[in-house]
């Protein structure tokens, strides 16, 4: 999984009012807590400790505005296809590279979004016009707070490709998080 | 399925209460008191007397009374709070040899849990005299700051006085509970704990019945002592005064004062005034002197002004770790005995511009409280949870002895927390995982808590291997740390016990100990024919307890009847 859905662990709807998710972390507690769960104490106790997670991601507005931007603008996961002719074999070696790159940072990007960050900066090191790997680079900038570097990237990967509505979100939900 | 009484083991007094019937009640003692004085006097034949009759001992025979035990619980005789509080008590303190605190009463050390036992063992007695049946499971309170070791130094407690500790809950969480507010409504509380001896301000969230404490505050020496010392010194002031003898150089006249201060203190509260006399205090040449003083209410808060001022500022730093403002607070509840005092009310009334919370009993409601969260752990009361926090910030030592914090201060539990670290060095096949406990950015100026190897880590330049260290700690506050190499999958974890600095083995040692020492001594009284006879060393199994007991009471009902 990409990142957790912290609405879905607390069964909200994203829009839920500051109330509506205390009330559901409460009412959840309840249903899980190992002093109410006695019997199942392993289970009640990983289910507490992600409400736990979700509720202290949720219940502080700057962390819950990061947490959107990160559910609605997801990883680019899939290597896109590029096909090469035989004389072109020097380039086909340099994008096996960065493609190597960019699945490994594929890989670093749930759990370490500074390491990730560097498999896809030597992947653009290799090939340059990768707009997934830019974008990808974009999201943990944010992550790692950076927004006005991550705003950069993601106008490089509009500029590739004007017409991808995508990216347009993804600034537009760069802006909120900011303001 | 066995009674699970409710415990608050207090600096200076302590109170025990059960649930029957959906109802708290608050269980008295032997002497037929609703709270018991937490004192314990050795005698010279080395037995030891626990309560109202210790406390009759504390001048007489200061080296061996222990009183306010609490403040040197789970504590080491280096730390700067135990060398400040050793001033003020009369007993010896020593260090172990691991340098743990022990007290020497007659040659003979003790520990700190132990002596807690001895108190807890009264209690345990009285609930069982009370109840007719064996009591072998407790939740017992302690206050919201007390660390690790504090907390299983209580627990150890626990388990010398022969009882299972099911829970640790804080105290100004059990006074809330207490206070029966409607659950549905969400509220802020401040419970303002002004006790015999220690003094704490704690705020907490309640909502759809989740007890959540925000933060806490206070002054470990500032309670009842300090206002009745104040009345003490007035009087011998003023007896020199008249008399010119200095009552300080004799024991027993200071035990009377002390004594008289107390009453005088707790009659202020309803009266304008009260007469102190003590006949024969003292003689001189001219014959037998006697004290006789009148102290008014206004005089008594003009002594303890200083003292009933010092409650503001730690109010105003709890607010201000809770983000909050006075105006915020929707209610206050007040606890210990000395919030029965008009002027300190008064003075809390101002701070928060509301009325008080009045539903409470000050001396009993943490008992009620922990008695409520047994009712909880038994799986009676549904709609009540208690959720804690970790009192201290726990990560791990990391390069150039840093300490990464990976669970923050305040977080509340249970709690998983993970983050991932590399190697420092070229193909390094082991990590060496060190837990720390505190705040301090370097590891060395906080509490090691645990040491383990994660070994057979794949050959590969430094910082590539990625290890993920994730910290587990349950409702109970139990911290399980573990390390994952994620690329072999290989896992080593430590489940990390907090220490009070008894080992297991001295902990049955002195269960045994107690047990034994117990019988001669404290059987003896027998105060009331409803005792049950049942050997204390080993408590029986709870099942079978009620079973073997039930039919006995119910022939002995049927031959009354049919008599």
């Amino acid at each position: 999984m990409d990142t957790r859905n912290y609405y879905e662990i607390l069964e909200v709807y994203p829009a839920a009012s500051n109330e509506e998710i205390e009330n559901a972390y409460r009412l959840l507690l309840y249903k899980y807590h190992p002093d109410h769960n006695p019997d199942r104490e392993q289970w009640a106790h990983e289910m507490t400790s992600k409400v736990v997670e979700a509720y202290e991601w949720l219940s502080n507005p700057e962390k819950r505005k990061l947490h959107n931007f990160q559910i609605y603008c997801p990883a680019k996961r899939k290597l896109p296809e590029r096909k090469f002719f035989f004389f072109q074999k020097k380039k086909k070696k340099q994008w096996e590279n960065a493609a190597l790159r960019f699945q490994a940072g594929v890989a670093l990007f749930a759990k370490q979004k500074s390491k990730s960050l560097l498999k896809f900066q030597e992947a653009i090191g290799f090939w340059a016009n990768f707009p997934e790997a830019l974008y990808n680079i974009g999201l943990c900038l944010v992550d790692l707070h950076k927004l006005e570097e991550a705003r950069s990237y993601f106008h490089r990967v509009r500029d590739m490709n004007p017409k991808d509505q995508e990216i347009k979100r993804t600034l537009r939900r760069l802006d909120e998080l900011k303001g | 399925m066995s009674k699970i009484i409710g415990i608050d083991l207090g600096t200076t007094n302590s109170c025990a209460a059960i649930m029957q019937d959906n109802e708290v009640v608050i269980i008295p003692n032997a002497e037929g008191m609703r709270t018991t004085p937490s004192v314990v006097s050795f005698l010279k034949t080395g037995e030891w007397v626990v309560g109202e009759p210790a406390k009759r001992q504390e001048i007489i025979n200061p080296e061996s009374t222990v009183f306010s035990i609490k403040r040197f619980m789970g504590l080491k005789l280096t730390d700067p709070s135990v060398q400040k509080d050793r001033q003020l008590v009369p007993y010896e303190l020593v260090a172990a040899s691991n340098g743990d605190l022990r007290v020497r009463i007659r040659g003979r050390d003790f520990s700190p849990p132990e002596i807690s036992a001895m108190i807890l063992a009264k209690l345990k007695r009285d609930a069982e005299n009370f109840l007719g049946e064996a009591v072998t499971k407790a939740v017992i309170t302690c206050p919201a700051y007390f660390n690790d070791s504090q907390r299983q130094a209580t627990k150890d407690s626990g388990r010398i006085a022969g009882l299972e500790v099911l829970r640790i809950i804080n105290e100004p969480t059990a006074a809330s509970l207490a206070a029966g507010f409607d659950r549905k409504t969400k509220r802020k509380i401040a419970v303002f704990d002004l006790g015999g001896g220690t003094f704490d301000l704690s705020i907490l969230e309640l909502g759809n019945g989740v007890f959540e404490v925000k933060s806490t505050c206070g002054d470990t020496h500032l309670g009842g002592d300090d206002f009745d010392q104040r009345i003490i010194e007035w009087l011998i002031e003023d007896f020199k005064g008249k008399e010119n003898i200095d009552l300080r150089k004799d024991r027993i006249a200071l035990q009377r004062l002390k004594e008289v201060a107390e009453k005088a203190k707790c009659e202020l509260s309803e009266k304008m005034a009260a007469e102190i006399t003590l006949p024969f205090i003292a003689s001189d040449a001219s014959g037998p002197k006697h004290l006789s003083a009148k102290l008014t209410r206004t005089k008594l808060e003009e002594l303890t002004k200083d003292l009933i001022d010092a409650t503001l500022p730690p109010c105003e730093q709890a607010l201000q770790d809770a983000n909050l403002r006075t105006g915020d607070i929707n209610e206050v509840v007040m606890v210990g005995g000395m919030t029965r005092v008009p002027k300190v009310r008064e003075v809390v009334r101002r701070l928060f511009g509301k009325e008080l919370y009045e539903g409470v009993n000050p001396d009993e409601s943490v008992a009620a409280g922990a008695a409520i969260q047994a009712s909880v752990l038994k799986g009676n009361i549904r709609d009540i949870l208690l959720l804690d926090v970790t009192p201290f910030s726990l990560g791990i030592r990391t390069e150039g002895g840093m300490f990464s914090k990976i669970v923050e201060k305040n977080s509340t539990i249970p709690v998983r927390k993970s983050e991932i670290f590399s190697t420092a060095k070229d193909n390094q096949t082991f990590v060496r995982i060190q837990v720390y406990q505190g705040e301090k950015p370097m590891a060395a100026d906080n509490k090691l808590i645990g040491t383990f190897d994660l070994v057979g880590i794949p050959a590969a330049p430094r910082e590539v291997p990625q290890i993920e260290v994730a910290f587990d700690i349950d409702a109970n506050g139990i911290v399980r740390v573990s390390a994952t190499d994620l690329a072999s999958g290989k896992e080593q974890a430590i489940k990390i016990t907090p220490n009070s600095g008894l080992t297991q083995s001295e902990i049955s040692q002195f269960t045994k100990e107690q047990a034994a020492a117990r019988v001669p001594v404290e059987q003896a009284p027998a105060p009331k024919a409803k005792k049950m006879d049942y050997p204390e060393a080993a408590p029986p199994e709870p099942a079978e307890d009620s079973e073997v007991k039930k039919p006995e009471k119910k022939k002995g009902l049927f031959g009354l009847f049919g008599s």
